[in-house]
């Protein structure tokens, strides 16, 4: 089953210490390219700490972390964006007094205009590549529907619209692998089944997306592959009923 | 007609140090406005862009028995172009390239503090650059006595209300300059990064922003112009003098109300505020006359006005914390002319 897709994301005896405590032990697990894959385990087992290792924030004590075989471990934060892999944040972290449209346009990467020499010449193409970034973005904030509200301030949307808008920033950097921390907590069954539906929709069209995910039924119904980890480790993976039917799964989320 | 020329002597010399104010508020407000780069050793760039241009404008001095001398460069060195001496645009451009450098070197180990600690570290900075080196090196900063004998670039005259209205009016083209560049580079897509990593850094590099090199430029740049603003500083002053004359941190602190007060983000409203603050020593200073007070009221007037900085502030603060005029939305704009095919 996962032998003919290829694994665009891998880790491999990832560990990350904090003093004493190893909260990602020695975690193997792979990412394959045009899937929905959910991490799921009960608090505490170091599935934020394994996104958050992925991303760049840490660098991790031991194990590599390869994207398409490229090592990717131990580069800064921003560097990791510029290869593919870009995480959402668990509480959306918005521009707050950037407008919606804004927002996303600062997302959008190799921006020749963020250099300050060019931003004081004022160079033709950098103003033509800024219009091209603004449809753009008015295209993928149409893909969420908050098209309306492009030109409110990020920081007075809903808590809702906020999560549309965290996952629409990352749109805007056509990333191979989107780390969704939890995108679904806070938000009401309505605007679940939309993001659901755009995050499924993006999948069909080939985005490779790893979603922690708490919710069961969601991770049952929606994803196409499901790794469980449980004190640090991936313990099980596989279709969303062989997972759910695992012992050590089991044993985990009763407290064994 | 003695009355008159006087008036335009007082109000011109006062013109320029709002001027020079004003450059130092539109830098802070690149700095900590637009990037949230809490600078608190403002007096150290600008003290430093004073030093260097008085020792290009000056004939070095060497150190006698009673007064310390200063470096300084054979002004007969520089050659004259329509009878302004060339030392001058030196002196403004070495003054802005010295204190950029400086602010490079203090940057590399202390820009991933966190702000508050940031701030620590660049006062820390200024107090040692003003307080240590300065002050004790006698024989190249004139040490405790400072630099006397700066020349103004345009000296129309012996009459000095001419000299001061043209010196006033240098400055404000210097600052119609700078209000222009920064506007430029600010409203673009450069600002607009800079404001993404004011808003929340980690989210900005969440997105793939440098961020470290983004605040890094935003600090150098705005450096550069407080060395600027300190090289007509010391023109305006005809010298300079070590703190606790010149270069304090009540100077750093008399910046940062002007943006409080202007309205931090927003470049016309941190020159509107650069009048306040000298206005209000400006007032203070001949209240005593204007008003023919007796004592004890004509002595101590003069500390009225840190009393009035306090009220303002906290009237501001307490009503209107985003200043007299709000950040302006939608930072990017095309500008009116652009540059190639």
């Amino acid at each position: 089953m996962t032998a003919d897709v290829p694994a665009v994301l891998r880790t491999d005896g990832v560990t990350k210490t904090f003093g004493g405590i190893r909260a990602v032990d020695r975690c193997s697990l792979a990412i394959h390219a045009g899937r929905i894959t959910g991490l799921i385990g009960p608090n505490g087992a170091g599935k934020t700490t394994l996104f958050n290792l992925i991303a760049g924030l840490y660098a991790p004590d031991e194990g590599s972390i390869s994207l398409r075989g490229e090592r990717i471990d131990g580069r800064p934060p921003f560097e990791i964006v510029h290869k593919g892999v870009v995480k959402t944040f668990q509480i959306p972290r918005e521009f707050r007094h950037l407008t919606v449209l804004e927002n996303l346009m600062v997302a959008s990467p190799d921006h020749p205009g963020e250099r300050p020499v060019s931003a004081l010449v004022g160079w033709r193409r950098v103003w033509d590549r800024e219009e091209e970034i603004r449809e753009k973005a008015a295209g993928v904030l149409s893909l969420v529907e908050l098209d309306r509200l492009s030109d409110a301030d990020a920081g007075e949307l809903s808590g809702g619209q906020k999560k549309l808008l965290e996952l629409a920033r990352t749109l805007m950097l056509d990333p191979k692998v989107v780390l969704l921390d939890e995108p679904l907590a806070g938000v009401n069954p309505t605007l679940t089944g939309k993001l659901l539906g755009i995050i499924e929709g993006l999948r069909d069209r080939g985005s490779t997306f790893f979603m922690i995910e708490h919710d069961m039924d969601v991770v049952m119904k929606r994803c196409d592959h499901v790794i469980a980890m449980h004190q640090g480790r991936a313990i099980a993976e596989g279709s969303p009923e062989e997972v759910r039917q695992n012992e050590l799964v089991m044993d985990a989320y009763l407290g064994g | 007609m003695v009355e008159v020329t006087g008036v335009i002597a007082d109000l011109a010399s006062f013109g320029a140090l709002v001027g020079i104010f004003a450059m130092l508020a539109l830098a802070l407000n690149l700095q900590w406005g637009k990037t949230g780069l809490f600078n608190a050793g403002i007096a150290g760039f600008w003290g430093l862009g004073a030093y260097v241009a008085s020792m290009i404008t000056t004939n070095p001095v060497p150190t006698a028995l009673a007064r310390p001398g200063h470096w300084g460069i054979d002004q007969a060195a520089f050659p004259a172009v329509f009878g302004v001496s060339t030392s001058f645009s030196m002196a403004i451009v070495v003054a802005a390239i010295t204190a950029a450098v400086l602010a490079f070197f203090i940057a590399i180990p202390t820009m991933r503090l966190r702000a508050d600690y940031f701030a620590i570290a660049t006062l820390g900075f200024a107090e040692i650059v003003m307080n240590v080196f300065v002050k004790n090196l006698p024989g190249i900063t004139g040490g405790v006595e400072g630099i006397a004998g700066v020349p103004r670039p345009f000296e129309f005259g012996s009459e000095i209300w001419k000299t001061n209205l043209s010196y006033f009016l240098l400055v404000a083209l210097i600052l119609v300059l700078v209000f222009f560049l920064l506007e430029r580079m600010v409203r673009s897509p450069w600002g607009r990064v800079l404001q993404a990593v004011r808003e929340d850094e980690d989210a900005a590099q969440a997105l793939g922003k440098d961020t470290f090199s983004l605040k890094l430029q935003s600090f150098v740049f705005g450096a550069g112009i407080m060395g600027l603003s300190g090289a007509f500083f010391a023109f305006w002053l005809r010298g300079v003098s070590p703190p606790p004359n010149s270069f304090t941190a009540a100077d750093t602190f008399a910046v940062w109300v002007i943006v409080i007060i202007g309205g931090s983000g927003n470049n016309r409203g941190v020159i509107v505020g650069a009048f306040v603050v000298p206005f209000l020593e400006y007032f203070s200073v001949r209240a005593k006359d204007w008003f023919q007070l007796g004592e004890p009221l004509a002595s101590q007037i003069f500390y009225f006005r840190l009393i009035a900085i306090g009220v303002v502030l906290i009237v501001l603060i307490l009503w209107r914390p985003q200043g007299i005029f709000p950040e302006p939305k939608h930072v990017a704009r095309r500008p009116r002319w652009v540059v190639g095919r």
